[in-house]
């Protein structure tokens, strides 16, 4: 497959704006135009968006191709991005930067909330970990099995210094474990008593229990089983609507990401080949990588709400 | 000899899965994620999940979790620990009580064993037992000091290597391995020269010697650990790398620096027995079994039982060490359980 000559241009990805004409920093997303996630009145919904990648290589440590080539893209508040392609594409790695895990680009920005991200101020890095969560891929492996879920989804009221007291972080937790659909009571187990998508909603409880305004998900159903992959991707579609999420969805389910995401950006080999809403994308993909990609899902599964 | 070899062995079995039992919930599946299905077809974790990873299929022995069925069929365990309490025991009693004074030269010399003294007299008319009874109890200090010196020394040095920026994680490593490359002995030797004898010379200098093996043990461990997703999830947690260091990894590491602490344990007591039979080890108002040994050497053939019962318990400490190091290992590892 050639290079496409969109991705050496790359485009503001998370916007709909149509695949070439979008200036490289596209602001216009606030909201998200057509977002599912686009939800009513965040106190932060602030004009602009809230992470901002602009030009952003990089390359691992004795790499000879840039994980990440510059790349181009735009999160706004509310909106659900997913980020596609097959391993090696770069996805996950871009994911990490926007998580701030990734510092040490070759080139390019990481923008937060419009100014430039930092995490050496501990105040301006706490501000950010609140604001900006992640879920992992492995559910068996993002839990400590020494740690008592309670401890677990505590951990970031602890850090970041949001709840004091002890009680109030055990009502917050047990609230915020209800909401994932989980027990309270089950505040007291351990991580290996769960499966793996009770274990998978209850990192999406940790990341929510600091009320970001973006969660970042990374191939967060793809360890998990049809049934349950359809139930987590159903309460992350209703927690991000409810909450006013921004969510960056990075997956190789196509079908995953189509259900959850307004926009798509396709990536291979470290760069974006085509990006656009979800529906043109997957409707009329224009690379021949994204028509391959779609080739490749076996069957779209049925997803009933 | 097992002892000499131990931490590298340790340092194998970190490569294994992490351990995990069943009376112990806070274990649990943290294998590398190589393990993990993550396929999209891979099978259901969630079918997976009744059978915890403890509870091996081919295994209906393990449903009976009788704690002393348990234990009888882990003897190592047992003996081990039975081996190191004896000294033990002897070294609390000398603290008390000896059947004689160490000065105490009233007895005739080279006596065989007898009511009177249990383990017969030296060339000076001195009581064998009560040597070996402060002997034991010095074994004991020096290979407990040096052991959670090494420890200390090692696990802050290797969990610090763990953190720190590859270049310097690399330069870490190659240190460790530059002091791994000195025997324990050599090392120890070389250090309780240069400072002068005397038993805190003696156990800094066996601690620090053995200090590169735990700081290499550890290392890898934390790495294990570090790499985990938890524990970048800590991170966007906000959790400092204190707090991390402190809640996530040692946690997940100790049930091997444990183990590796047994084993340190029997080599520093080795070390210091050999270090007094060459003369440089714990200095004489101190009783050491390494020097007594090396006294009843000239005298061997008339008062044999001088030389062996200083021998026996080097061989009872440093047997018992590695017994329970086995043992302990057995407890935490599923593979050996299994294999036991």
């Amino acid at each position: 497959m050639k290079p496409s000559p969109a991705a050496a241009g790359v485009d503001g990805g998370a916007t709909a704006s149509p695949i070439n004409d979008g200036p490289p920093r596209n602001t216009a997303g606030a909201g998200g135009p057509g977002g599912r996630g686009t939800a009513p009145g965040h106190p932060d919904d602030a004009a602009g968006p809230i992470i901002e990648l602009s030009g952003v290589s990089y390359r691992y440590p004795g790499q000879k191709r840039d994980a990440v080539n510059r790349l181009d893209l735009s999160l706004g508040a509310g909106q659900a991005l997913g980020l596609v392609g097959e391993s090696g594409s770069g996805k996950s790695t871009s994911l990490a930067i926007m998580a701030g895990l990734i510092r040490d680009l070759r080139n390019g920005h990481v923008r937060f909330e419009g100014a430039p991200l930092t995490l050496r101020s501990p105040a301006r890095r706490r501000y950010f970990r609140r604001r900006v969560q992640v879920v992992f891929q492995d559910p068996y492996n993002s839990l400590d099995p020494r740690q008592r879920i309670g401890a677990a989804l505590a951990e970031p009221l602890i850090a970041l210094g949001l709840e004091p007291s002890r009680e109030g972080r055990r009502s917050r937790c047990a609230a915020m474990l209800a909401a994932v659909g989980l027990e309270p009571a089950m505040a007291e187990r351990w991580p290996h008593e769960f499966s793996g998508g009770q274990r998978q909603r209850i990192t999406i409880a940790r990341a929510l229990l600091t009320e970001p305004r973006a969660l970042l998900a990374d191939e967060p159903v793809s360890a998990l089983d049809q049934a349950t992959k359809v139930e987590l991707v159903d309460l992350l579609r209703t927690i991000a609507a409810q909450r006013g999420l921004a969510l960056v969805m990075v997956s190789h389910d196509l079908a995953v990401v189509a259900e959850l995401c307004s926009h798509l950006i396709v990536m291979a080999r470290g760069r974006v080949v085509e990006a656009g809403a979800t529906g043109q994308v997957l409707g009329h993909p224009r690379q021949t990588y994204t028509r391959d990609l779609i080739a490749a899902v076996p069957r779209l599964p049925v997803e009933n709400d | 000899m097992t002892a000499l070899t131990g931490p590298t062995t340790a340092g194998r079995e970190a490569d294994r899965r992490p351990p995990a039992t069943t009376t112990d919930p806070t274990y649990a599946t943290s294998g590398p994620a190589a393990d993990r299905p993550t396929a999209l077809d891979s099978p259901a974790p969630d079918a997976l999940q009744p059978a915890s990873p403890s509870s091996p299929a081919a295994a209906p022995a393990d449903d009976r979790p009788a704690r002393a069925g348990r234990a009888r069929r882990r003897p190592t365990l047992v003996v081990g620990a039975v081996l190191v309490g004896l000294g033990l025991l002897v070294a609390v009693v000398s603290l008390f009580w000896t059947p004689y004074n160490l000065t105490d030269t009233a007895g005739g010399r080279l006596e065989a064993p007898s009511l009177d003294h249990w383990l017969g007299t030296d060339k000076l008319g001195r009581d064998t037992a009560s040597f070996v009874m402060v002997g034991t109890r010095i074994a004991l200090q020096v290979g407990l000091g040096a052991a959670g010196i090494a420890a200390l020394a090692g696990t802050a040095v290797g969990l610090a290597a763990a953190w720190a920026k590859p270049w310097l994680d690399d330069a870490a490593a190659s240190v460790f391995d530059v002091m791994l490359a000195f025997p324990t002995l050599l090392l120890a030797m070389v250090i309780g020269a240069a400072q002068g004898r005397s038993t805190a010379t003696v156990i800094i200098a066996i601690g620090l010697a053995q200090s590169a093996y735990v700081a290499r043990l550890s290392r890898i461990l934390a790495r294990r650990v570090r790499g985990q997703a938890f524990v970048t999830a800590a991170i966007v947690s906000g959790s400092s790398l204190w707090a991390i260091t402190f809640r996530h990894l040692l946690p997940n590491m100790w049930t091997m620096l444990v183990v590796n602490f047994a084993l340190s344990f029997g080599v520093g007591v080795l070390a210091e027995a050999t270090l007094s039979y060459l003369g440089l080890g714990v200095p004489p108002p101190n009783a050491s079994l390494g020097r007594l040994m090396k006294e009843a050497q000239q005298t061997v053939l008339t008062a044999p039982v001088e030389a062996i019962a200083p021998g026996v318990m080097v061989l009872v400490l440093v047997i018992g060490a590695n017994y329970l190091a086995d043992g302990l290992r057995e407890l935490a590892d599923p593979v050996a359980r299994g294999r036991a």
